[in-house]
């Protein structure tokens, strides 16, 4: 058992409004800078529909991530032979078009302008080049667009529908959208990590941050080939690479990164756990169906005494442990049972995990409305068909089985396609809604109450914990930050004065391109 | 092919070897053989250029110093003569011997002294009557650079084109020899060898001067290459050559496209766009 202690992260979608508050927080501290304008080291997209990059999730296109190959796995798109092939040209490198150009407006034409007979505008100019463009996308173009066919048909995560689940997705006033907060996810498998040239990109040994070293990276590219999230951008600028650091100065200051402070919704969890990284390779490498399960079952019992014991020796630190101990991600994902990784497919062993929507609690049920029909006047406009929408939980579980996002749907998001770990935590989330009902409003019998409890495998005490954590959660709970040890940890012997008063990243040596 | 130009594209005024203050007729007739002799002869009859006897008799004092300085300027100033000339004479060019008007005062005197005293030109013996392909083979040899000069001469290929049956001329530094022989003939092409009259050349070779047998050897080279280079010349490269390059062409991208057919070659977005309104210009 080789005990390590990893930063790790949950994002409850129930909660997510889509204010995208969290990008803004993180380009404000990190990306406003020239040459990383087009880079969203935290975005939030519209599900259904393309993301961004667009279609980041066809590796049929961008080729990231590991594949399975004969009991092994290998990197799908860059790794030694790969990327010896394609040293001068990799062609599966997602261009600006892909992501979006980058823009401002040139306010300063609308005090400046000399005196005329027309109002002067600001025109769209290009970051990249400084001239006037057309804005043609934009890093959330397909914000609550889920119904265009531009973007949300075009999701890879429809693969597997029928036509007619499909179909039922995008119906007009059934369209339904949740939103999907995204940032690296710091996985225990890194694709980026293994496929860097350089050796620029690392894991950190105490929290298990991944990072780019910005004076080992010799601009291969590699890794925003290989990262099948597509969150590891190219600094035009620089010629470096970057990405998220899970805001490392501020996790070790004790605070939670930009993007979690931020959060209206306050949906964002952070915490350590402890997991054996001897199963690694057996977990990225295992079959399809126990992905996400051999994934979860690296995560070890932070009270569990040999736990604790094998931590200690492998050099973790005390208080780690203890924060692992009060890790709310080890509650949502371990405990409850209530999280996914987003993706597992992709095999990196990602380390920020989603509680899956249980957003369309209104399910429709088909029975032809006619009563409705009936009252109404003759020349009144009337749609007889079923697109009733009912709250009622007078079948338990029918409504998750009727959603109007398919179970494939979120399955292909979140489980690798199995759809049965999707419905026992959306069960699960019911359960606790439903017991919650119970208590506060009192309108459900205690059976029902009962039974659904009973079925979604959950005690009174648990769900109250669960409503707990999810709605109540201060703070201090929803981020358990282990103490940074400061002196422990050689990079931060440097002296903070040399770079105090300057603004953002920073570089000691400029980089710079060319000779 | 008879057309050779001698084209002196560098024209450097080599500092005057023979100094301006001697005088008397030793010093005229050196004078003359350094700067005239090579393709001028005093009633011996024509080497490269015309037999010189009588020629202040032929011209008007007043051209000939005009036509000794720059005939070129005079051909292209389109002076009836000197036109005339140039055609007769394979448009061959005249280097600019680069002297004085005393100097060539000096040498015109020289001419006229001894117009009358030959009788008649004497046949030029060849010195090639017995040259086998030994000979060419060490000609070639001498000429590629492969066995250097005694005397330290830079071997002809530093400037001149190789002509060993290349099938595109090479861009060079100085003339394509190909043709040497069938324009100059022997005697002028051993002249040159033995004392160049081009600028560059006589530099190159100041106080390095040829054996006699390695002029010998590289005569007999050049008169056996210069059959091969005239039927090099008539072969027109191209047609083949245009028509195999497009094949070879069509062919690899033939076989490009379909091993990279599924490449990803645009933006995802490329549909969005294309649809999208331009209004910047």
């Amino acid at each position: 058992m080789d005990v390590r202690a990893q930063i790790s992260m949950v994002f409850h979608l129930d909660k997510c409004i889509g204010c995208h508050t969290c990008s803004i927080a993180c380009k404000n501290i990190w990306t406003d800078r020239k040459g990383a304008e087009y880079m969203w080291w935290n975005n939030v997209e519209t599900k259904p529909g393309t993301g961004y990059p667009t279609k980041w999730e066809n590796q049929e296109v961008y080729k990231g991530g590991w594949e399975k190959r004969n009991g092994t796995i290998a990197l799908k798109g860059a790794g030694k032979k790969k990327g010896l092939l394609n040293i001068f040209h990799n062609p599966n490198l997602p261009v600006i078009d892909d992501y979006y150009e980058p823009f401002t407006y040139k306010y300063l034409d609308l005090i400046e302008s000399p005196a005329a007979d027309d109002q002067p505008t600001a025109r769209p100019v290009s970051l990249i080049t400084g001239k006037p463009i057309d804005i043609k996308m934009g890093p959330n173009w397909d914000d609550d667009l889920s119904g265009t066919p531009d973007y949300a048909r075009q999701d890879p995560n429809l693969e597997n529908l029928s036509p007619a689940e499909q179909e039922a997705m995008f119906q007009l006033e059934r369209m339904a959208f949740f939103y999907l907060p995204r940032i690296c996810n710091h996985c225990l498998n890194p694709a980026c990590v293994a496929s860097c040239p350089s050796g620029a990109i690392y894991k950190r040994g105490e929290d298990g941050v991944v990072l780019i070293n910005q004076q080992v990276c010799r601009a291969w590219r590699m890794c925003v080939t290989a990262c099948p999230y597509k969150k590891s951008y190219y600094n035009w600028h620089t010629g470096k690479s970057e990405k998220c650091i899970l805001c490392y100065p501020r996790i070790e200051a004790g605070y939670a990164p930009a993007c979690m402070h931020s959060c209206v919704g306050r949906i964002r969890y952070l915490g350590v756990v402890l997991y054996d990284a001897d199963l690694i390779e057996g977990a990225a490498s295992s079959d399809t169906d126990n992905l996400v399960d051999n994934q979860l079952n690296m995560l070890l019992d932070p009270f569990d005494p040999r736990v604790i014991q094998a931590a200690k020796e492998n050099g973790v630190a005390d208080s780690t442990i203890k924060a692992a101990q009060y890790s709310p991600v080890y509650k949502f994902v371990k405990q409850w049972g209530l999280a996914l990784p987003l993706h597992p497919e992709f095999r990196t062993l990602p380390m920020l995990f989603y509680v899956p929507p249980l957003l369309p609690v209104m399910a429709s049920l088909s029975e032809q409305n006619t009563r409705q029909g009936e009252k109404m006047d003759p020349i009144a406009k009337f749609w007889p068909d079923n697109w009733l929408y009912d709250t009622s939980t007078e079948e338990l579980w029918g409504t998750i089985d009727q959603a109007r996002f398919p179970l494939k749907y979120m399955a292909n998001l979140f489980a690798a396609g199995d759809e049965a770990k999707v419905k026992a935590v959306l069960k699960k989330l019911m359960a606790v809604r439903i017991h919650r009902r119970g208590v506060t409003v009192g309108d459900i019998p205690p059976e029902k109450v009962e039974q659904a409890m009973r079925e979604a495998g959950l005690d009174a005490d648990t769900a109250e914990e669960i409503y707990k954590l999810t709605s109540l959660a201060k703070f201090d709970e929803r981020f358990v930050i282990p103490p940074a040890h400061r002196e422990q940890a050689i990079e931060m012997l440097e002296f903070t004065g040399d770079t105090k008063g300057s603004v953002g990243f920073g570089f000691k040596e400029k980089p710079q391109r060319g000779l | 092919m008879n057309r050779y130009v001698l084209l002196i594209s560098l024209v450097v005024v080599l500092p005057n070897l023979t100094s301006s203050g001697q005088t008397g007729s030793t010093d005229a007739s050196a004078l003359f053989q350094s700067k005239c002799g090579i393709c001028h002869t005093v009633g011996k009859g024509r080497l490269v250029g015309p037999d010189l006897a009588g020629v202040n008799d032929r011209r008007p004092e007043e051209w000939l110093l005009k036509f000794i300085h720059s005939s070129q300027a005079m051909v292209k100033s389109g002076d009836p003569d000197a036109v005339a000339l140039f055609e007769e004479f394979n448009k061959t060019i005249m280097p600019d011997p680069g002297i004085s008007d005393t100097e060539i005062k000096t040498i015109l005197q020289y001419i006229a002294e001894n117009s009358g005293a030959s009788g008649g030109a004497t046949a030029y013996e060849s010195v090639l009557a017995d040259a086998g392909s030994e000979e060419v083979e060490h000609g070639r040899k001498l000429y590629n650079g492969n066995i250097a000069f005694a005397n330290g001469g830079p071997s002809c290929i530093a400037c001149h084109n190789g002509l060993s049956g290349t099938y595109f001329s090479e861009k060079s530094y100085a003339k394509d020899l190909g043709a040497s022989f069938s324009t100059l003939g022997e005697q002028g092409v051993k002249g040159i060898l033995e004392n160049p009259p081009f600028p560059v050349m006589a530099r190159a070779f100041l106080n390095k001067p040829l054996l006699p047998e390695e002029t010998r050897a590289l005569l007999a080279f050049l008169q056996q290459a210069d059959p091969q280079q005239a039927a090099k010349a008539a072969v027109k490269p191209g047609s083949g050559f245009m028509l195999y390059g497009l094949l070879g062409a069509a062919s690899l991208i033939l076989v490009f496209s379909a091993l990279w057919y599924s490449r990803k070659s645009k933006s995802v977005n490329h549909a969005i766009y294309k649809r999208q309104i331009r209004s910047i210009n």
